[in-house]
C-alpha cells in the first residue's frame, strides 16, 4: 500500500515539476507551504530555505501586496528575478484559508500590448495634424464661393467625413489615455445634477430624439474625475438616443444603490443580441456592419465608458433584449459616493 | 497557559511588522525602479509621481516605527527578538532615505526630461542604477531569509558602485571645463550619481543590519576582512551548540 502511495505521490511531483506554469501552496497565515520547480526559475524561490516565509516577504511589489488584501482576478507584476520580465499571478483560495498562487510568464503579451498601444497614440498623434491642415482649406473652400455649384455637395460630404475622422482619433487618444493610466480617478467632488441636466436638455430639444425621462437624486453626489464622468453620461445617453426610435422611450436614473449609487440608462431600442454583450465594449466592436455607422458611432463610446468607470472603481453592466430595449448601469461604489448636502444639514433632518 | 499565549502574539506580532517592513522594501523599490525609467524614457510626468508617492513611504516608516515602540515595551522579549526589533527601527529609517533620495532622482530627471539629451541617454547612470538596484533587491531577500551570505554579498558589491559613481563624478568634470554651457545639466547627472551612490550605502546599511540579526555582531565600519573574521567566528561558536 505505502509503496503505491510513494509511486503516486513521485508521479505527482514529477507532473508538477514538469508545468511551465508555476504553483505556490500558501497557508491561512500567506505562508509558503509547498511550491513547484517553476517558481524557483520565475521568481527565484529556494526550495530549502523559502518554506514557511511570508510570500509576501519574497514577492514585496506593491501591486501584488494590495492585490493579496482583495484577491480580485490576476495580478500582473514584474518578476522579482528580471524586471524585463512580467508575470500574472492569480490566488485561488481553497480549503480552511489556504490558497494556491499560480504564475504564469506574460513578458509576450505585456510587450505586445504596449507596442499596439504606443503603436495607436503615436498615430492617432500624427494624423490630427494634417487633418487640421484639411479642415482648414475646406472651410475656406466652403466658404470662399470660387468653385462651381456642383462641389458644394462634394465639399459638405467631406467636411463631414473629416469631422467624423476628428472625433475617432481625440475618442482614440481619450481612450489610450484612460487605459494607461495606472492609478484610479481623483477624488473630486462632482455635483452630478449640474453634469446631467445640460446633457439631458440638449438631447431632449433635438428635433428626432425620443422621449427622455430624468429621475435624480439631487442630494447625491460622486467624487472622481469630472470630465471622465461627463463622457461616462454623455456616451450612454448619446448611444440609448442613436438606438431608440423617434417613438420610445429612454429613461436615466441617478439614484442610489444600498450604500453605493448607480447610474442607470434604460431604454426601448432595438436591443442587443445576447452573443454580443460581453464584447459589446471592445473597441471598434460592430454589432452588425451596417448600422453603427448609419448612426454615426465611432466604435469606441462603450470601450471610453467601461474604461473610465473602472478608474472610478466601478463596473459596468449591460443588460438587453432584442427588440424591447436595454440597460445600461454604472455600478459605483461606496468610497465614490458623498451626499452633497452639508453635515449639519443632514443632522437636522 | 496565559504567558504561552502571550508569547504566541507578540511571536506573530513581531512577524507581521517584519512582512510590514518588507512590503515598505517592495514599495520604495518599486519608486526607484519609476525615477529610473523617468530617467531612462525623459518622463517628466513620472519623475513628478515618484516625488508625490513619497508621502506614503514616509508614512509606512511612521506606522512600522510605532508598531515597534510598542513591541519594545513588551515583557519577556528574547535577546533575538530585541535584535529584530532594533535591526527593523534601523532598516526602515534606511529604506524612508532611499525613497528620499528617490524622490529627488524623480525630481531631477523631470528636469532632464526638457533638455537635450546626450547620444547614449546616459548609459553610465543606468548601468549604476542597474546595480544599486539589484543591492536594494537583494538586502530585501537577505533581510527576508536572514541570509548572511546574501547580505555579505550585497555589501562586497558596494565597491563597484563607489567606484562607478567616482568615474561618473571625474566625468562630468571634464564635461564642464570643456562646455561651460552644459553645467546646469552635468550638475543635475552628478546629483542623479549621488544619489545612487547613497542609495547603495543605505542598502549596505540594511545588510549590516541582517548579519546583526544573526550574529549579534556589529559590524559596521570595519572593513570586509573583519567582517569575513567576525562570522567565522561566531559560526565556530554556535556550531558545538548548535546541534
Amino acid at each position: 500500500m505505502t509503496d503505491r502511495y510513494k509511486r503516486l505521490l513521485r508521479e505527482v511531483r514529477e507532473c508538477t515539476d514538469a508545468l511551465q506554469d508555476g504553483g505556490i501552496i500558501l497557508n491561512s497565515a500567506h505562508e509558503i507551504v509547498w511550491f513547484n520547480s517553476a517558481v524557483t526559475t520565475l521568481l527565484g524561490f529556494d526550495s530549502v530555505r523559502d518554506r514557511g516565509q511570508r510570500v509576501d516577504n519574497l514577492i514585496r511589489h506593491p501591486d501584488f501586496v494590495a492585490y493579496q488584501e482583495d484577491p480580485q482576478g490576476e495580478v500582473v507584476i514584474p518578476s522579482p528575478r528580471d524586471s524585463e520580465r512580467y508575470l500574472a499571478i492569480q490566488l485561488v483560495p481553497y480549503g480552511r484559508g489556504q490558497s494556491l498562487a499560480i504564475i504564469r510568464d506574460v513578458t509576450r503579451q505585456v510587450r505586445l500590448e504596449r507596442t499596439r498601444r504606443d503603436f495607436i497614440a503615436n498615430a492617432s498623434h500624427e494624423l490630427r495634424s494634417p487633418l487640421t491642415v484639411i479642415s482648414g482649406y475646406l472651410d475656406a473652400l466652403a466658404e470662399g464661393g470660387e468653385l462651381p455649384e456642383s462641389w458644394d455637395g462634394p465639399i459638405t460630404e467631406t467636411q463631414r467625413q473629416v469631422d467624423r475622422m476628428t472625433t475617432i482619433l481625440s475618442d482614440l487618444i481619450e481612450l489610450t489615455r484612460l487605459e494607461s493610466s495606472e492609478d484610479e480617478a481623483e477624488y473630486e467632488f462632482i455635483d452630478v445634477r449640474e453634469l446631467l441636466e445640460p446633457i439631458y436638455t440638449e438631447f431632449s430639444n433635438r428635433s428626432k430624439s425620443p422621449c427622455l425621462e430624468l429621475q435624480l437624486d439631487a442630494e447625491l453626489a460622486l467624487l472622481g474625475n469630472e470630465s471622465e464622468v461627463h463622457s461616462i453620461f454623455l456616451n450612454l445617453i448619446n448611444n440609448a438616443v442613436r438606438f431608440t426610435s423617434e417613438d420610445g422611450h429612454i429613461q436615466i436614473q441617478w439614484r442610489r444603490d444600498g450604500a453605493a449609487a448607480i447610474f442607470l440608462v434604460v431604454d426601448t431600442g432595438i436591443g442587443i443580441q445576447e452573443e454580443h454583450i460581453p464584447r459589446i465594449t471592445e473597441r471598434f466592436y460592430r454589432v452588425d456592419k451596417g448600422r453603427s455607422r448609419e448612426t454615426g458611432g465611432t466604435g469606441l463610446g462603450l470601450a471610453i465608458v467601461r474604461h473610465a468607470v473602472q478608474r472610478h472603481n466601478g463596473h459596468l453592466s449591460i443588460e438587453s433584449q432584442m427588440g424591447k430595449g436595454s440597460t445600461f448601469g454604472c455600478h459605483f461604489p461606496e468610497t465614490r459616493v458623498v451626499s452633497s448636502r452639508s453635515p449639519q444639514k443632514a443632522v437636522v433632518n | 497557559m496565559e504567558g504561552e499565549r502571550a508569547i504566541h502574539r507578540f511571536s506573530e506580532d513581531l512577524e507581521t511588522v517584519r512582512t510590514a517592513v518588507l512590503n515598505m522594501g517592495g514599495l520604495v523599490e518599486e519608486q526607484f525602479e519609476r525615477a529610473t525609467r523617468a530617467l531612462s524614457d525623459a518622463d517628466s510626468e513620472l519623475g513628478l509621481q515618484v516625488a508625490h508617492d513619497d508621502s506614503k513611504v514616509n508614512k509606512m516608516e511612521v506606522s512600522i516605527d510605532g508598531e515597534c515602540s510598542r513591541l519594545l515595551a513588551t515583557p519577556g522579549a528574547t535577546a533575538s527578538d530585541l535584535r529584530l526589533i532594533l535591526a527593523i527601527i534601523k532598516t526602515i529609517t534606511d529604506l524612508e532615505r532611499i525613497g528620499d533620495e528617490a524622490k529627488k532622482m524623480g525630481m531631477l530627471a523631470a528636469g532632464l526630461a526638457a533638455v537635450e539629451r546626450p547620444s547614449t541617454n546616459y548609459r553610465d547612470l543606468r548601468n549604476l542604477a542597474r546595480h544599486v538596484k539589484e543591492m536594494i533587491h537583494g538586502a530585501l531577500d537577505a533581510f527576508a531569509r536572514l541570509d548572511d551570505k546574501e547580505a555579505l554579498e550585497v555589501v562586497k558589491s558596494d565597491d563597484i558602485v563607489d567606484e562607478e559613481y567616482e568615474t561618473i563624478y571625474r566625468q562630468a568634470i571634464t564635461f564642464m571645463m570643456e562646455d561651460p554651457r552644459t553645467i546646469k545639466r552635468v550638475m543635475d547627472i552628478t546629483w542623479i550619481a549621488r544619489s545612487l551612490e547613497r542609495i547603495g550605502d543605505h542598502a549596505k546599511n540594511i545588510c549590516e543590519y541582517v548579519i546583526f540579526m544573526v550574529y549579534g555582531e556589529d559590524i559596521r565600519h570595519t572593513g570586509i576582512e573583519n567582517i569575513e573574521a567576525a562570522i567565522a567566528q561566531a559560526n565556530r561558536k554556535q556550531e558545538p551548540s548548535s546541534d
